[in-house]
């Protein structure tokens, strides 16, 4: 390849070099392809990694949760199952587990820590700030919360009755989705999972399988009326209307106050508190709502990063 | 939907673009420039034509999207029967460069097809309003327009341009239905079409110059994806899933092609002479497909007007011509979309709003806060905690890593530079060159006024995502690096 100038050897050699990079978008495209063809060109959950866990987000959830029901952290007793990954060879404080706890710690909350292989190692770096148990249902009794953190085997298959019966009735914070919901709350414990979902949410089997249910139940001039029967949640995993505006189309989704809950996430967190702020007028202004959106149906539903069959209620409205 | 839809619209895109070509004798391109070239001008010319019908009032129903397509076909039809016996120029590629092209071409075109939709942009800002308007028919309907009411009709960026969603309606009419992975196939040739474009610019300096930016464009890995292997052999497992995906139903690769074909078209009208105009109204009829596109190709178009007129002032007014021509073409091509976008609602970041000299001299003097961030900053880690909180010092940091990050542009921008030195001693060249450093500098303005958090924008994939606008005029210049040296002509 000729160039001519001054710039001409330097030009020629960048070249060369960019003509070697590339094999970067070849062995993309190529390793794209065979991943897609594994999965039959058709994405699903399990082509993800199965959760996104991040301690700072994961910490802020919890927070935020307690703050949702007015509870004040200085009255929460935690028990952290799993202070580092599964797999991890040492604790410090930018393990996971470790690290999400401290953050609860920082804001008040009494830690109760268990994680057999790192106890000495936790309160070396810990110190007062928190009790130490290498018996998982030792740290439970008594506790208002409890983080799960770790997919060892000894707390992602817990025996559940055990455990409401150390803490009953107390909220767990699934930061890895490692339990059965369900089974959890059967046993009166309040389940939040919390980890950040690893795939993304219109993979979601239990969204798919209700929205096929709302297509078959409306016709497609419906215009939909979506109502939050909670205050909303601050995750933006929550933002299961717009998805449910796009498989629905050409049903019209209508939300109150769509231009905030359609913006950033910043926007979105704005909406999330007007909502909040404007709950008990929110709460009793559904006739006139229902008239000014001149809905047809009417889609009740509860607030959740988690999208869940049972949260969600079509009526047909009368005519 | 089948895959008939996709290749129908495929096809008409194409033939129209071709009927729009002016004859090879002239202007001279080979058979791979000419494909490339044809299909920028014809998706470009569907979307414009689709947008001024539907601002007539006219709702793009089945009946309409199938008139303009077979329009398309038919005239591109024409022009092929009409020019079988003119001869094509030689390619500037040697044979083995082509495959190499072509195989990174196909590759782009596969991948953008092998999954569907499953990003969340994709889905939500291009084509949920494609979905409405294949059902819908009209912009200017509630579903656009009532996302202010309370309740309201949910809708992200409601004032985000139509290309995407029109290239991808006229798909699912022309395929009988919506389908989530062949609405994606008018989509699927951006990266293949930019490196023919800008052969096709600097075929005029030289056939090495024509040849080095073909190459350039082509093996530029952000025009697939971006810092692929960055994590290492871990990347291969996840190839295609993640955030580092250039290709799909985004409108930064449309912006790119047709905002790059645009440059390369001007190129050649300006080297053209007496016939210059109708390359010019070409490049015209390209720059305003790219602001079909998204927003930032409506703003690269002010711009390129700027730098045209620079260039023109540097050149002492020669040259101005084509680019008032394509300017003029642009704007013209525009108002219809432009009118219709007075109308719609501006819910988030409102760029014109946010360009004040109050805003500018805010953030040069403030550090930034974290109000904006919709995660707790600390989140975002040594990127908040350690690094200077202010603007203009985080963006430059953020494109100079972006400058040499090998894994997302392989050398483009060190030979971007190059060719920007080169420019300066090339006065034909310099509106390009000022082109690129104005369109940086736009990117750099934006990013000191966004209402969004930086860190979290950083995290996003900006300012990659904007600079790929840019790859078309980068590696003109680049590629005209390597054209003999030889007197300005004259015009």
């Amino acid at each position: 390849m000729d160039s001519e100038g001054a710039f001409a050897g330097p030009a020629r050699w960048l070249l060369r070099l960019h003509l070697l990079l590339a094999l970067v978008p070849l062995a993309f495209l190529a390793a794209a392809f065979v991943r897609a063809a594994d999965s039959g060109f058709t994405p699903g959950p399990e082509d993800y990694a199965r959760v996104r866990y991040r301690p700072g987000p994961a910490a802020d959830s919890v927070l935020a949760t307690w703050r949702g029901r007015g509870i004040p952290p200085e009255e929460r007793v935690v028990a952290v199952w799993g202070l580092a990954d599964a797999d991890a060879g040492a604790l410090d404080r930018d393990s996971a587990g470790l690290m999400t706890a401290l953050q609860l710690g920082e804001a008040g909350a009494r830690l109760r820590l268990c994680d057999p292989r790192f106890l000495a190692d936790a309160e070396a770096l810990v110190g007062n700030a928190a009790e130490y148990f290498a018996d998982p249902y030792e740290a439970a009794r008594g506790a208002t919360d409890l983080l799960l953190n770790s997919d060892r085997a000894e707390f992602a298959a817990p025996d559940l009755a055990r455990l409401a019966a150390a803490m009953p009735g107390g909220a767990v914070f699934d930061c890895l989705e490692a339990w059965d919901g369900e089974a959890a709350r059967e046993r009166g414990l309040a389940y939040l999972p919390i980890g950040g979902f690893g795939w993304p949410p219109w993979l979601d089997s239990d969204f798919q399988a209700f929205v096929a249910e709302v297509r078959a139940g409306t016709p497609e001039d419906a215009r939909i009326l979506l109502w939050p029967e909670r205050r909303p949640v601050p995750s933006p995993r929550g933002r299961w209307y717009l998805l449910l505006a796009y498989e629905l189309t050409p049903r019209a989704v209508l939300l109150p106050e769509a231009e905030l809950a359609s913006g950033t996430a910043v926007q979105y967190r704005q909406w999330v508190r007007r909502v909040s702020r404007r709950w008990p007028e929110l709460r009793g202004s559904l006739p006139q709502a229902v008239e000014a959106a001149r809905a047809s149906h009417l889609l009740r539903f509860v607030p959740q990063a988690d999208f869940r069959g049972q949260d969600w209620r079509l009526e047909e409205l009368p005519r | 939907m089948s895959a008939l839809g996709g290749l129908v619209v495929v096809l008409a895109a194409w033939l129209g673009g071709r009927a729009l070509l002016p004859r090879r004798s002239e202007l001279a391109r080979s058979g791979w420039e000419e494909q490339g070239v044809a299909y920028l001008l014809g998706s470009s010319a569907l979307v414009l034509a689709a947008m001024a019908l539907s601002w007539t009032g006219l709702a793009f129903s089945g009946t309409v999207a199938g008139f303009v397509l077979a329009t398309a076909a038919f005239a591109g039809g024409w022009r092929l029967y009409r020019d079988r016996g003119e001869a094509l120029a030689a390619e500037v590629l040697t044979g083995g460069q082509l495959g190499l092209v072509l195989a990174l071409a196909a590759g782009s075109a596969v991948m953008t097809l092998a999954w569907p939709l499953n990003e969340f942009d994709p889905i939500l800002h291009f084509a949920y309003k494609g979905r409405l308007l294949f059902s819908e028919g009209l912009p200017a309907g509630e579903a656009f327009t009532a996302v202010s009411g309370d309740p309201g009709r949910v809708m992200t960026h409601p004032n985000y341009p139509l290309g995407v969603p029109f290239l991808e309606a006229f798909a699912a009419h022309a395929g009988g239905g919506w389908g989530d992975r062949w609405v994606q196939a008018p989509l699927a040739l951006w990266s293949a079409c930019l490196p023919a474009a800008v052969s096709l610019g600097l075929r005029g300096l030289s056939p090495a110059a024509a040849r080095a930016g073909a190459l350039i464009a082509a093996c530029t890995p952000a025009l697939y994806a971006r810092e692929f292997l960055s994590g290492g052999l871990a990347d291969f497992a996840a190839a295609g899933l993640g955030e580092e995906k250039m290709l799909g139903g985004r409108g930064d690769l449309p912006v790119m092609a047709l905002f790059g074909a645009g440059a390369a078209l001007l190129l050649v009208a300006r080297r053209g002479g007496e016939r210059a105009w109708r390359p010019a109204a070409l490049a015209g009829l390209c720059l305003a497909g790219a602001a079909m596109m998204k927003n930032e190709g409506l703003a690269l178009l002010g711009v390129l007007a700027l730098a045209l007129m620079l260039g023109a002032l540097l050149e002492r007014g020669r040259g101005w011509r084509p680019g008032a021509v394509a300017v003029g073409v642009a704007a013209l091509a525009l108002a219809p979309w432009l009118m219709h976008r007075g109308a719609l609602p501006a819910i988030d970041e409102n760029y014109g709003e946010q360009l004040s000299i109050e805003r500018v001299g805010h953030y040069l003097s403030n550090d930034e806060t974290a109000d904006a961030s919709p995660i707790r900053a600390e989140n975002y880690g040594p990127d908040w905690t350690e690094a200077s909180r202010w603007r203009p010092a985080r963006i430059g940091r953020y494109f100079g890593l972006e400058f040499v990050d090998l894994l997302s542009w392989g050398l483009l921008w060190p030979l971007a530079l190059l060719g920007l030195l080169h420019a300066a001693r090339r006065p034909e060249l310099r509106w390009l060159a000022l082109l690129l450093a104005g369109g940086v500098a736009l990117y750099a303005l934006i990013l000191l006024v966004t209402p969004w958090f930086l860190p979290s924008l950083h995290k996003k994939g900006i300012p990659a995502r904007l600079l790929i606008h840019l790859a078309g005029p980068a590696a003109l210049l680049a590629g005209a690096l390597f054209a003999p040296r030889r007197p300005t002509p004259d015009r």
